[in-house]
């Protein structure tokens, strides 16, 4: 019954191999052979070209992402999977049972939605920027890249802020650090902390709806009937967990990258509006998700290789974003290129749905930073990316320096809870 | 010259209104609330721009 699989290809993308060159290493498989299977992690299909991605994320019904039999217990959009307390709500369920949840979210995503969010991105972008400027140095990764999404994030959500920080630093040292790294096991339990506080939230929300996006869900109906808690939960996670750490990624590696390209950095800050082009690019160049993950829920094809029920598949969205099919020059950094239908948001019913905030919270975190510490160097000894380039990418730590100057606060109390 | 959009494709990205303003009008949910519409004379550009955006191939323009 077993068939064979071809064409076959020694790839991993979790190895050090891996990761010391995957710009390289997704380019040969793209060019030679675009739909590869390999054995690693018990197996699985490797999709690296532009179309690939369109033909798999824009087919649920066959490549899903819901938790099929043998899936059970662990995330299905990670290769290997790895166990989660949580199933990701709505990611990890297709139409039609996606369709009324997805929908509830969307009325507080939508880009008119986030646009409504700015006074308050504002606020927390500066306030984080004020809790260093006066001493000349920071770590962009752990001062602002990660902290700033986070307090927008919980504060949308109506989570208690004092929580904030530590989430940040959870989700991104679960990133930044090997499992088994004393910081790692540190994450896994802060983020323990995070999901505990979820649920008192939710419940309380429950009991006693403010005005806020938990309140919200908890009041929605689908159907005449409420979401149960648990789900509420699910959705949370998911967007506590996708949320938080993928901005602080594209933040951070757009920052590295304007170290290196001074002459980009002038353009961007004479001509701020600049930033919006730019925040494709950038997004199209540096993924914070270079990676997702569909199981085949029956029998297919693609492009000829014969795909068995059960089967997993791993699609890249960085390798997509450098196909030449699909973009001129896919090497070069164009700050206007237009069209830039990059993939970094995902394609299909799956989208990021916080694609739009993170947008504008990226924007404003790089339009302040840019006018206010616009001279920062970065520490090149120092600065560290995350190890496993497979999956998330971005840089774990960034260590700058830069010309002390004002506050803007003051601020009634800190923003930070110390350096970790 | 009209626009054409496939609804069932849309998800969202609002990248049809980003780049084609009023030309591309969004629901409640950030999704193209349009299926056809006539582009008004001189706007024929700013439709192509917001139909060329579309990364999920969802939006056409009918000469």
């Amino acid at each position: 019954m077993d068939h064979q699989r071809q064409p076959a290809v020694d790839f991993d993308h979790h190895t050090a191999l891996f990761a010391a060159d995957p710009d390289r290493q997704w380019r040969e498989l793209r060019q030679n052979c675009p739909i590869a299977w390999t054995e690693a992690h018990g197996g699985y299909w490797v999709v690296s070209d532009y179309h690939g991605n369109h033909e798999v994320l824009k087919n649920h019904a066959v490549f899903t992402t819901e938790r099929l039999r043998g899936l059970e217990g662990a995330t299905t959009v990670l290769i290997p999977q790895v166990p989660t307390e949580y199933r990701a709500l709505p990611e990890e369920i297709d139409p039609p049972a996606h369709t009324p949840v997805r929908r509830m979210l969307n009325a507080v995503s939508s880009p008119a939605a986030a646009a409504a969010m700015m006074p308050r991105i504002r606020h927390w972008v500066t306030r984080h920027i004020d809790a260093v400027i006066e001493s000349g140095a920071c770590d962009f990764a752990y001062d602002i890249a990660s902290p700033v999404p986070a307090h927008i994030t919980f504060e949308w959500l109506g989570l208690p802020l004092k929580h904030a920080k530590a989430a940040s630093e959870a989700f991104h040292d679960m990133l930044g650090y090997p499992p088994g790294h004393e910081r790692f096991t540190a994450s896994i339990t802060k983020r323990a902390d995070v999901y505990r506080v979820l649920e008192e939230t939710v419940a309380a929300r429950r009991a006693h709806p403010l005005d806020d996006t938990i309140s919200y869900f908890t009041q929605y109906e689908i159907d005449g009937a409420p979401l149960p808690n648990r789900a509420i939960v699910e959705l949370c996670v998911t967007l506590v967990g996708g949320g938080l750490d993928s901005t602080a990624s594209l933040t951070t590696s757009a920052l590295a990258h304007l170290h290196h390209d001074r002459a980009l950095r002038k353009r961007l800050t004479d001509e701020p509006e600049l930033l919006v082009p730019a925040t494709e690019e950038f997004l199209r160049f540096y993924p914070p998700f270079a990676t997702t993950a569909r199981t085949a829920r029956t029998d297919t094809k693609l492009r000829g290789c014969p795909i068995s029920a059960g089967d997993r598949v791993l699609v890249s969205r960085v390798s997509a974003n450098h196909d030449p099919e699909a973009f001129d020059e896919p090497e070069r950094f164009v700050v206007e290129r237009f069209p830039n239908r990059h993939v970094s948001f995902g394609l299909g019913v799956h989208r990021c749905s916080g694609s739009h905030l993170a947008r504008l919270m990226f924007q404003e975190m790089m339009r302040q930073i840019l006018t206010r510490i616009t001279d920062y160097e970065i520490d090149e000894q120092a600065m560290t990316r995350y190890p496993d380039r497979g999956f998330a990418q971005g840089w774990l730590t960034l260590p700058a320096r830069f010309a002390p100057s004002a506050r803007v606060g003051p601020w009634a109390e800190a923003v930070t809870g110390g350096r970790p | 010259v009209k626009i054409r959009v496939n609804g069932e494709m849309c998800q969202g990205h609002a990248a049809c209104h980003a780049h084609g303003g009023d030309l591309y009008p969004l629901d409640e949910f950030g999704y193209s609330s349009l299926d056809v519409a006539e582009v008004p004379a001189g706007m024929e550009e700013l439709a192509r721009r917001g139909a060329a955006a579309c990364p999920e191939m969802a939006i056409s323009i009918e000469e």
